[in-house]
């Protein structure tokens, strides 16, 4: 699905990648953790293609591709997906003709016919239902207004909507209450397939006790320093970052 | 008649040349002191700041003949398809067609027939008006003007629907044209009118300069309402030069909403009077220059008296290297208290090249108001296009997508269906066009 290969990035000049590698196979949930400066949103923007995030060494192959040839429209439409920390607002846009956009963007890519006015707006009506999300939502501007918590799940309906292969999600916990979390979380898991895979970016492990993943990665100063499985977050949980710092680099 | 105007040599004019035949007394009157103002008044220039970003110098290429000819023109154009409409269609400033008159409520009388009840009413509007070189021309041409009546507690429920096309290759004239036309309207006490009037041109092709004069004047008496709707759709080599009065007395409403796509010269001076306490106006608009279009409004709100609300919103789009301008303007006579007034101006600039100059102004002369004004300039945000690029969607698509989000919070307040929807299919097919 995607191999990872001593990625190095830069962000206006400033070093924050720093030989990153990876392998996230079919069906696969890999959680990412770290502290803070860590590099972990940078993966996930880089990954996606931000303008501003430069890759300047390493490789990606993401289903057989080389994923940096790409923009980032494109990348959506090979199937990644990543679910934003801080989704954008933007009024005067509908949601529901954002939503419909970049669903027929996407199957036009795969080349699908796109899906009638009214066929769409039942599935969104569906799919909007099972992230909890009120249909009212689906008419108001992109995110404009919406909580912390509503914007999270309104990544999440996205999710669903576009079917990716590889999700990755930014940081999707954060601003949830416990309520919202499980929601999400269960979004998430009702999206899992033998064919998609997840990338899982988190402070806490919370958030993996919702979503279980196979494994864990401890990313320090722009590389990944250990490698576990769910009771790796535990760990980091009980003994805090702090205790990476003293772990000895694996080869 | 055939009338050439030069405008660099307005000495040579002679005032018979321009009377009607049939003109009165009052109408010869108000003839004659036009012609005096438009012979002796400067020409527009650059170095005025009322014309400061308008391109004028054309006004100094020779002749420009009165059209006078009522042609055929084809209109290409796309027109809305009310399911019932009244309709006015005007070619280079000549009504063209029948004016369907099963609406008893309704009345058009060409100026030379009016009587002097409606003499007054004409007097009346044109007494307010704050005339520059145009406006004189425009008077001073007296035969393409007619007034529209709404009589007294009148509902009118069909749109008046006025058609202007502009089509220089009707006359096969080998010289500059000059279309103009006036439209004086009376809504009479608690009546209603919803009004639309929509500007097309076929001047692609030409060589020479059609200038196209146009003036609107509304009257809304006690307790009249008014829905208008201007939209200014000329092709990109159109010169106009065009106005809205508007004269407001106690409790009526003004409504509108402003759509200007931009030409060569394209402009509109909106003026709003309020004549007497607790009237009100909601006044919006949308710009959409690209290319090399320019487009230039300026509005004018006089809060001559207490009581009264005005809601301005004008929002602009300026692609290429288009150039917009936005003057609005808000004054407040020293007896208008409680007035209430909000002006915001909002432009989205999609290249460097693209070019804006807005100006709020506020003249505040009375103590006990409410007024706010602002304007902002921005391009698009970077973010929001990573969004939408990011869920699959490609830059040229989001970029659309976002422009009409920056304007479609006022189209679709817009509550006649049929024209909002004209609008927004309009507009979604103006901005798919630009890079």
């Amino acid at each position: 699905m995607l191999t990872i290969d001593n990625l190095h990035a830069t962000v206006d000049g400033k070093n924050i990648l720093k030989g990153l590698s990876l392998e996230v196979k079919p069906g696969e949930v890999h959680a990412i953790m770290g502290p803070n400066g860590s590099g972990k949103s940078t993966l996930g923007y880089a990954l996606s293609g931000r303008e501003g995030y430069e890759v300047t060494d390493g490789k990606i192959n993401f289903k057989g591709e080389d994923l940096l040839e790409f923009e980032t429209e494109e990348r959506a439409q090979k199937g990644l997906f990543l679910a934003f920390q801080y989704p954008v607002e933007i009024p005067g846009v509908s949601n529901m003709e954002f939503l419909k956009t970049s669903v027929d963007a996407v199957r036009s890519y795969q080349n699908k016919e796109p899906l009638d006015a009214v066929t769409f707006m039942k599935l969104a009506r569906e799919k909007s239902k099972e992230v909890n999300l009120d249909q009212n939502f689906l008419k108001r501007g992109v995110n404009e207004g919406f909580s912390g918590g509503e914007k999270k799940r309104n990544e999440i309906l996205q999710m669903m909507l576009l079917e990716p292969s590889l999700c990755i999600l930014d940081e999707t916990d954060s601003g949830l209450d416990i309520d919202a979390l499980q929601t999400v979380a269960d979004g998430v898991n009702a999206c899992r397939d033998p064919n998609r895979s997840f990338i899982v970016v988190t402070h806490y492990q919370r958030l993996l006790d919702y979503i279980v993943p196979d494994y864990v990665h401890v990313l320090s100063d722009g590389k990944i320093i250990k490698t576990g499985g769910k009771e790796l977050a535990l760990e980091l949980e009980e003994k805090g970052y702090s205790w990476i710092n003293t772990l000895p680099e694996e080869a | 008649m055939t009338v050439a105007i030069d405008f660099s040599q307005r000495d040579k004019l002679k005032l018979d040349d321009f009377l009607l035949k049939s003109s009165a007394g009052w109408l010869a009157g108000n003839q004659k002191r036009a012609f005096d103002f438009f012979c002796t008044l400067p020409l527009p220039h650059r170095k005025n700041e009322h014309w400061k970003y308008n391109q004028v110098d054309f006004l100094n290429s020779g002749d420009f003949i009165l059209c006078h000819q009522a042609g055929q023109a084809e209109h290409k154009s796309q027109s809305i398809n009310f399911e019932n409409s009244i309709k006015l269609d005007f070619v280079n400033g000549i009504l063209v067609n029948q004016f369907n008159d099963d609406e008893p409520a309704l009345q058009l009388t060409r100026i030379d027939k009016l009587n002097s009840e409606q003499q007054a009413l004409l007097q009346q509007q044109l007494a307010q008006q704050d005339k520059n070189i145009f406006a004189h021309l425009n008077q001073l041409i007296a035969n393409n003007a007619y007034l529209l009546e709404v009589k007294a507690n009148t509902i009118i429920d069909k749109p008046v629907y006025i058609r202007h096309i502009s089509d220089p290759g009707l006359e096969n004239s080998e010289a500059n044209q000059l279309a103009v036309n006036a439209l004086y309207v009376s809504v009479s006490a608690n009546s209603q009118l919803t009004l639309i009037e929509q500007f097309n041109s076929n001047t692609n092709d030409s060589e020479n300069t059609l200038l196209n004069l146009q003036q609107s004047f509304i009257q809304l008496a006690q307790n009249a309402h008014c829905k208008h709707y201007r939209l200014n759709l000329e092709d990109a080599n159109s010169h106009q030069v065009s106005e809205v009065n508007i004269n407001q007395m106690k409790d009526s409403h003004y409504k509108s909403f402003y759509l200007g796509l931009g030409s060569k010269l394209n402009r509109t001076d909106i003026n709003l009077a309020y004549q007497q306490e607790h009237a009100s106006a909601d006044l919006s608009g949308v710009y959409l220059p690209s290319g090399n279009e320019t487009i230039d409004y300026h509005t004018n709100i006089q809060h001559k008296n207490g009581h009264c609300q005005t809601n301005e919103i004008f929002r602009g789009i300026i692609a290429d290297q288009a150039k917009a301008t936005f003057n609005g303007k808000i004054h407040i006579f020293p007896q208008a208290q409680k007035s209430d007034a909000y002006l915001n101006n909002k432009n989205l600039l999609l290249t460097n090249q693209a070019e804006i100059n807005t100006k709020p102004e506020l003249e505040i002369y009375a103590d006990d108001v409410s007024c706010a004004h602002g304007a902002t300039v921005a391009q698009l945000d970077k973010k929001s296009l990573y969004y939408l690029q990011s869920r699959g969607i490609g830059l040229k698509k989001a970029k659309t997508m976002l422009s009409l989000g920056f304007i479609n919070e006022l189209i679709t307040r817009i509550d006649n269906e049929v024209i909002r929807e004209f609008l927004l299919s309009l507009v979604d097919k103006r901005m798919s066009h630009i890079d």
